[in-house]
């Protein structure tokens, strides 16, 4: 089979939305790197300059730009759960190959993932390693009723046969026959569903401005960058349950006006890309998808763009950038998303686990996703839950239910002999619980009271076997790698962080106490974005909770 | 935008400020000063370096925002002194630092760096953090005259912004991210934005250093002068910065009526000839055939005794003096004044004076074409440039006309025979032959008639040459287009019009003018019609009176008013005749004319022809800065100072009268000022004038020239003063306007295009070491079909001929010029390209590969 030329490639992608990433793709994978060929045709076919190109690429870091070290050079995780079951041994096993180290890789449920081109292999040294199939949630333990979780171990929901036969686009139907948009959107507010992206922003509020926003078209995002460590539940949803997120999509677009929508999934993620794209290709020879949707008024299109190593990309004013072909910065706000997003029309960007709830809502009343939390919280939340528990993998859980319950009924409690350390919250942001903190809820009113976050619901647990100091070494250096640079307190602080957890600052112990309370509190008053603000967590807690490791290692 | 005022308070003061406003200017006018690195006033918020954070306090108590980003609201209430912000303020500023590397010692900018301003101000004194700094480049040189040290650089892409929101060139981007995050051009592409050196001075760190300046004084060591731009005719307002008899850098400064306070890159970089060795010292005078060092007392005696000779012998007509558009007010004040009222004869003009039918207005304003980062948006809506090419002969309009692109939605109208770089942006384009302005003029005025929908006989009959058939065969333009440039301009709520020298010499140049005048009555903005030209001082020139035709004030010879004025001014009686032009002179030199006083002109170096007619001459002075080619001729060698060794006054292209003052000595030159010398030669042939100065030449001046009263040296101030247009403007009336036929270009002819590129090979140019590979290739530049037919490939060697004489050029092949012609600047290095032309508006020549 012969390779598409180089104006074959441009030709195909010119006149689409959002064209730089598919582009890029494009050559990068033909080619297995980006040649300076490649970005000075790319630069003038899509108007970008040439400087702003060459840049924009090198922030990205999956994508290769030397003919030697090519796409299919093995990455390995190396994330903080990946670590603990030697994902630096294996990279080191894999150093003849050109193999680097990657962020985490959203597969702590099955650790270690090595990407090679367009592969996830598992394995924890290079003659063990396999494709296997990603794992689906382990049926729910405590028995509680599921939203999201609800029909997705059924065989075939992903596709559109088993996703219609147990209750799929009947959301969507109810939506376009009986109700206005304003309607979906009461609906969707009362019954309280918010944000699962991590800023818990309340949806139905969010998809108001999207409507009452002036401009056209407007547009609706799936976020589904996933990059945080230690969540991996977006993947999941998208890789057994796509058809939910496409419903949900399309109620969002309905609800909110908008025409187009883009699934923005992260590079990390090629299996389920080709899930998404069979689902979408499904949906739309069902008339699910396109123009005059189930014979209405209503038409809507989907994109799928792949995301090339950046866990900015998932902040989603980044992510917007990156779409548009921009270098990915987060931008200043306001203006918000929701008057000024994608091509600075009104955006509504949603994250897997939101865009997955929506369709079992809109089925039922809203009373029904009210009532499935069990104090003052609506609803429920996926915990990405992984590292040193008897039974690590994606739960759903209400909100209320105890932090002790989830670690110990449900997922089993630590290894044999061993006890529980700490545990993260929102993946990495929210820093370390131990201790009696780890007597919470989980919902946000009740980890923020223990100085964290929930968040998007990803959490590592460490036993007393772990040298927490090195945890939290790796988990800064991570933020210092993902800083975009923009703003002077993040792109200055995590560096500075991270040395002072590798051995640097100051001798005296106060000194550098002090210093590392200077630092975090610059990063987190006068960060521009969310990574910012939240990168000092993990080393404040770290020196909260094991001083005596603090001062043990330094 | 509304015109209701906001008002908020700060700091317990309260501030009324109009919509939009950023708090950080809104303090700024209540002198609340608030820490910024990132934001610059003139260039779009990034908030990146986080600074600025200020309190507002919100429904749910007080909250850090950057000031330099966030507008203020009705009610808003700012606090910038609070604990917490002057907390966040020194533990950012220790961050910044840390990063640094504190070179301050060796630092350009150490004395005048922000970073070193604020830390002694908002920070904690000392870096409390003591780190490894980042290791980068420390010289890299970014363009041939742009030095980055990225260890320096603090990342607040002030340099990618100006780039980007100024210059449309963005060629300097952000590489990488997080802690590896550097400024970085794209690999191989130089930056070479004409005005880029803007970033040197935005830079808040002395990240960026000019190649030619750097190193060369320490900033607390100089001497500042206020000064003006001495190339570009929009008189861009300068800084220049000198120590120990010599210029060490020059800088922008700020005026918002012209340039901003962005400075074009000849005009920051090129100043290496005024500290040069070639420079003229000592007079010199021809002995025994040879020019020889002579004392001042015998030059002048020499200079009194030849031009008395020639007068007494072919009359006073046959004596006369070639000015320049490069030199001040002063000097040509006082050039003419020596013709007319000491020899006796109009013969006084300069290059593009008399041979050019320009406007005695220049352009309105450069204020109504700019769009500030605050402040109105520009006047007009569409510009319509003809025969003008901003981006080589006026980088600072250049800036400003994209700016009214980008920012204001303004289109262009753009005609020329070249793809100029403007041609860039959307508009209309019509490529016409040259030569063929008038004709094209007419088809638009004819167009814009029927665009409209009116009649107008007069306008009709004066333009009925415009046929569409000569429209495509004579302009070599397709009148659909026509039509649709005709429409733009109809449709325009406010056109301006401008045009150069290039489209309205020769014999056909009041057609030209007469042909515009007809299209701004048609469009009705008569008044928005302007002439740009090419030199500092090219409207000064005009208003002084260094023209055949026109006393100083721009009045006919025969004007009574004017004549009883300059006569009760000098004493006695003014030449009635008309001169001749500043070729009719070179045509006639060893003829007609016998002696000729060149004051800061080089008419040898331009054609050929003229070189061998001055050398006929029966006697030759020069004024002059070096030993040009003219000088080589000269009987009497006058060695003169330059715009920064003396005082003086320019005229920029919209009347603005400025100063430059004397900034520099050279005390081991015994060169002098040129309104000096000539005050001497004057002397010398018996005449005392009054002057104890150039500022006492200029009071006479005020005098001499009705629009310029009052406006004495203190008046003009560090910004300028416009002369009121109105006193001058001709009544519009519409007047004929006919082209010939132009002859058909022969079998493997082109027409040939000329005109100024800045970085041409002009002594003042060349002797910038820095900016030598960046002059123009000796080349002709030709339509890669008409390469094809004659055969030849970029960079060959090639044989341009015309009827008139040859050159040996390189071919450079490019789709930028249009078929059948072939282009070729004016002051290539070693090859002027005069010597293919003879004063007709149409010149063909054929390429031949050698
Ligand atoms: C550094 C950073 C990374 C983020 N990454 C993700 C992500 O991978 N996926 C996601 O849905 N939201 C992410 N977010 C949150 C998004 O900005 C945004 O709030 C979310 O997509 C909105 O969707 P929601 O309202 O459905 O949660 C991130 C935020 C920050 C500050
Ligand atoms: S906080 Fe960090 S990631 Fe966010 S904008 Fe600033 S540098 Fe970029
Ligand atoms: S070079 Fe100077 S202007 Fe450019 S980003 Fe660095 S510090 Fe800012
Ligand atoms: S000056 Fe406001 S963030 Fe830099």
């Amino acid at each position: 089979m012969s390779l598409p030329a180089d104006q074959e490639l441009i030709e195909q992608w010119r006149g689409e939305p959002a064209p730089l990433l598919p582009l890029l793709h494009a050559f990068h994978d033909r080619d297995g790197y980006l040649s300076d060929h490649a970005l000075r045709l790319i630069a003038p076919a899509l108007g970008i300059p040439l400087a702003d190109l060459y840049g924009t690429v090198t922030f990205y870091h999956h994508f290769a730009r030397d003919p030697r070290r090519t796409q299919d050079a093995p990455r390995v995780c190396t994330g903080p759960v990946c670590r603990l079951h030697g994902g630096e041994e294996l990279l080191a096993a894999l150093a003849h190959e050109g193999a680097t180290a990657m962020p985490c890789a959203g597969r702590c449920d099955d650790p270690v993932p090595v990407l090679r081109g367009h592969e996830v292999l598992i394995g924890a040294s290079p003659a063990t390693m396999t494709a296997p199939p990603p794992r689906l949630p382990s049926p729910n333990p405590g028995g509680r009723e599921e939203c999201i979780f609800a029909e997705i171990r059924t065989p075939d929901r992903a596709t559109l046969a088993g996703y219609e036969r147990t209750g799929g686009y009947a959301g969507l139907t109810r939506a376009l026959d009986e109700m206005t948009p304003q309607a979906v959107i009461r609906h969707v507010r009362e019954s309280g569903l918010a944000g699962r992206g991590g800023a818990g922003f309340p949806t139905g509020v969010k998809w108001r401005a999207v409507a009452d926003a002036e401009g056209q078209p407007k547009y609706v995002i799936c976020n589904a960058d996933e990059g945080e460590p230690g969540c991996f539940k977006d993947r999941v949803i998208l890789d057994f349950d796509p058809h939910a997120v496409i419903e949900g999509m399309l109620i969002a677009a309905y609800a909110t006006g908008a025409r187009a929508g883009f699934i923005y999934l992260r590079y990390e993620y090629p299996q389920s890309q080709v899930i998404l794209e069979r689902a979408i290709e499904e949906a739309y020879a069902a008339g699910y998808l396109g123009e005059h949707i189930l014979d209405s008024g209503f038409h809507f299109d989907i994109y799928i763009r792949r995301g090339a190593g950046a866990y900015i990309c998932g902040e989603e004013t980044a992510l917007l950038n990156s779409l548009e072909g921009k270098h990915p910065f987060p931008r200043n706000r306001p203006p918000y998303p929701v008057t000024h997003g994608f091509e600075g029309k009104p955006t509504a960007v949603n994250n897997v686990e939101t865009l997955a709830a929506v369709p079992q809502i809109l089925r039922r009343e809203p009373s029904w996703y009210q009532n499935l939390g069990l104090g003052d919280i609506a609803g429920t939340k996926i915990i990405s839950l992984s590292g040193d528990v008897q039974r690590p993998g994606n739960y759903e859980v209400p909100f209320g239910l105890p932090l002790q319950t989830l670690l110990y009924d449900w997922a089993g409690g630590p290894l044999p002999g061993r006890t529980i350390q700490a545990a993260t919250m929102a993946g990495l942001s929210g820093g370390f619980l131990a201790g009696d903190d780890l007597d919470v809820t989980l919902d946000e009113p009740g980890v923020r009271s223990k100085g964290s976050f929930l968040g998007a619901g990803g959490i590592m647990v460490f036993d007393d076997r772990r040298d927490m100091r090195a945890v939290t070494h790796n988990a800064i250096a991570f933020f210092a790698h993902e800083s975009c640079g923009k703003c002077f307190p993040c792109r200055i602080g995590t560096q500075r962080l991270t040395e002072r957890l590798n051995g640097g600052g100051p001798a005296d112990a106060a000194a550098w106490h002090a210093e590392v309370a200077d630092i975090a509190f610059t990063m987190k008053e006068t960060s521009a974005c969310g990574l910012g603000m939240a990168a000092p967590a993990v080393v404040e807690s770290f020196v909260r909770y094991f001083p005596d490791q603090v001062a043990g290692k330094r | 935008m509304s015109d209701e005022l906001v008002t908020l308070t700060i700091d317990d003061k309260e501030v009324q400020v109009a919509p939009g406003t950023l708090i950080v200017d809104a303090a700024a006018a209540v002198n609340v000063e608030i820490p910024i690195f990132c934001s610059h006033p003139k260039l779009d918020p990034v908030a990146c370096c986080r600074m600025c954070l200020v309190e507002v306090e919100g429904p749910r108590g007080p909250m850090l925002q950057t000031a330099c980003s966030v507008p203020v609201r009705e009610g808003m209430v700012v606090h910038t002194d609070t604990e917490q912000v002057q907390a966040t303020q020194e533990a950012n500023l220790a961050f910044i630092l840390l990063n640094h590397p504190l070179d301050c010692p060796i630092c350009d900018k150490g004395g005048e760096c922000p970073l070193q301003d604020q830390t002694m101000r908002f920070g904690p004194g000392i870096s409390q953090l003591v780190e490894p700094k980042r290791h980068k480049q420390k010289d890299y040189h970014i363009s041939d005259t742009i030095v980055l040290d990225q260890e320096r650089c603090i990342i607040c892409w002030r340099c990618i912004r100006y780039l980007e929101e100024w210059e449309d060139k963005p060629q300097l981007a952000l590489f990488k991210r997080g802690g590896a995050t550097l400024i970085d051009i794209q690999p191989g592409q130089p930056v070479d934005a004409k005005t880029g050196g803007n970033i040197i001075d935005i830079c808040p760190v002395g990240a960026l250093t000019s190649k030619v300046a750097r190193f060369g004084f320490r900033p607390w060591q100089v001497e500042r002068t206020p000064s003006i731009d001495p190339h570009f005719s929009t008189g861009d307002n300068i800084r220049i910065d000198t120590r120990t008899y010599a210029i060490r850098r020059i800088v922008g400064r700020e005026n918002m009526g012209v340039n901003d306070q962005w400075i074009a890159d000849k005009t920051r970089f090129a100043w290496a000839w005024v500290n040069s060795d070639e420079r003229l010292t000592t007079p010199l005078v021809r002995k025994d055939g040879e020019l020889q060092p002579a004392t001042w007392s015998e030059a002048l005696q020499a200079v009194t005794d030849g031009l008395k000779r020639v007068k007494e012998r072919q009359g006073a007509d046959a004596v006369g003096g070639i000015g320049s558009a490069k030199l001040s007010n002063e000097a040509n004040y006082l050039l003419q004044r020596f013709m007319r009222q000491i020899v006796g004869t109009n013969n006084v003009d300069h290059r593009d004076g008399g041979d050019v039918a320009a406007l005695s207005t220049g352009i309105p304003s450069l204020a109504a074409v700019m769009q500030p980062q605050y402040g109105p948006p520009p006047q007009y809506d569409v510009i319509m440039l003809v025969g003008v090419d901003p981006s080589e002969e006026a980088p600072i309009l250049d800036l400003h006309i994209k700016r009214a692109v980008r920012r204001s939605g303004t289109t262009l109208v753009i005609a020329h025979p070249r793809h100029i770089e403007l041609t860039r942006y959307p508009g209309s384009y019509l490529g016409y032959r040259p030569g063929s302005e008038a004709t094209l003029l007419n088809g638009l005025a004819r167009m814009a008639l029927a665009v409209k929908g009116e009649e107008n006989q007069t306008v009709s009959q004066l333009t009925d040459d415009a046929t569409d058939e000569r429209l495509l065969n004579l302009c070599g333009v397709d009148p659909e287009a026509v039509e649709g440039a005709a429409r733009l301009l109809v449709e325009a709520k406010n056109p301006l019009i401008l045009y150069g020298p290039m489209a309205a010499q020769g014999a056909t140049g009041e057609q030209v003018r007469n042909g515009l005048t007809n299209l701004a009555m048609v469009l009705d903005c008569y008044e928005n019609l302007g002439y740009l030209g090419l030199n500092a001082n090219s409207q000064g020139c005009r208003d002084v009176g260094v023209l055949p035709d026109a006393l100083p004030g721009h009045a006919p010879l025969d004007d009574e008013a004017a004549r009883t004025l300059l006569a009760e001014l000098w004493g006695g009686e003014l030449p009635t005749a008309p001169g001749k032009t500043y070729r009719q002179m070179l045509d006639a030199a060893g003829d007609d004319i016998g002696a000729l006083l060149v004051m800061g002109a080089d008419p040898a170096g331009e054609r050929p022809e003229w070189a061998a007619n001055l050398a006929q001459l029966d006697f030759l002075a020069v004024q002059e800065l070096f030993l040009t080619d003219t000088a080589r001729l000269a009987d009497v060698v006058l060695p003169a100072v330059s715009w920064a060794e003396g005082d003086g006054t320019f005229t920029n292209c919209e009347r603005r009268i400025q100063r430059a003052p004397k900034a520099v000595s050279n005390p081991a030159s015994k060169a002098a000022q040129d309104w000096m010398i000539l005050d001497h030669i004057a002397a010398h042939m018996g005449m005392q004038w009054p002057y104890a100065s150039a500022q006492g030449v200029l009071e006479e001046i005020t005098t001499a020239i009705p629009a310029y009263a009052g406006l004495d040296w203190t008046a003009l101030g560090d910004q300028g003063v416009q002369w009121n247009a109105e006193t001058v403007r001709p009544r519009p009336a519409y007047r004929r306007c006919r082209q010939d036929d132009l002859p058909a270009a022969g079998e493997g002819e082109l027409a040939l295009v000329t005109g100024t590129v800045a970085y041409d090979g002009g002594t003042l140019f060349r002797l910038t070491q820095a900016m030598r590979d960046m002059i123009h290739a000796a080349a002709v530049t030709l339509n890669p079909d008409d390469a094809a037919q004659a055969g030849v490939k970029d960079n060959d060697a090639v044989l341009v001929r015309s009827a008139h004489g040859e050159l040996r050029l390189r071919a450079a092949v490019s789709e930028e010029i249009e078929p059948g012609t072939a282009w070729i600047p004016e002051s290539l290095p070693g090859a002027p390209v005069g010597a293919l032309l003879n004063g007709r508006e149409q010149e063909f020549v054929t390429i031949t590969p050698q």
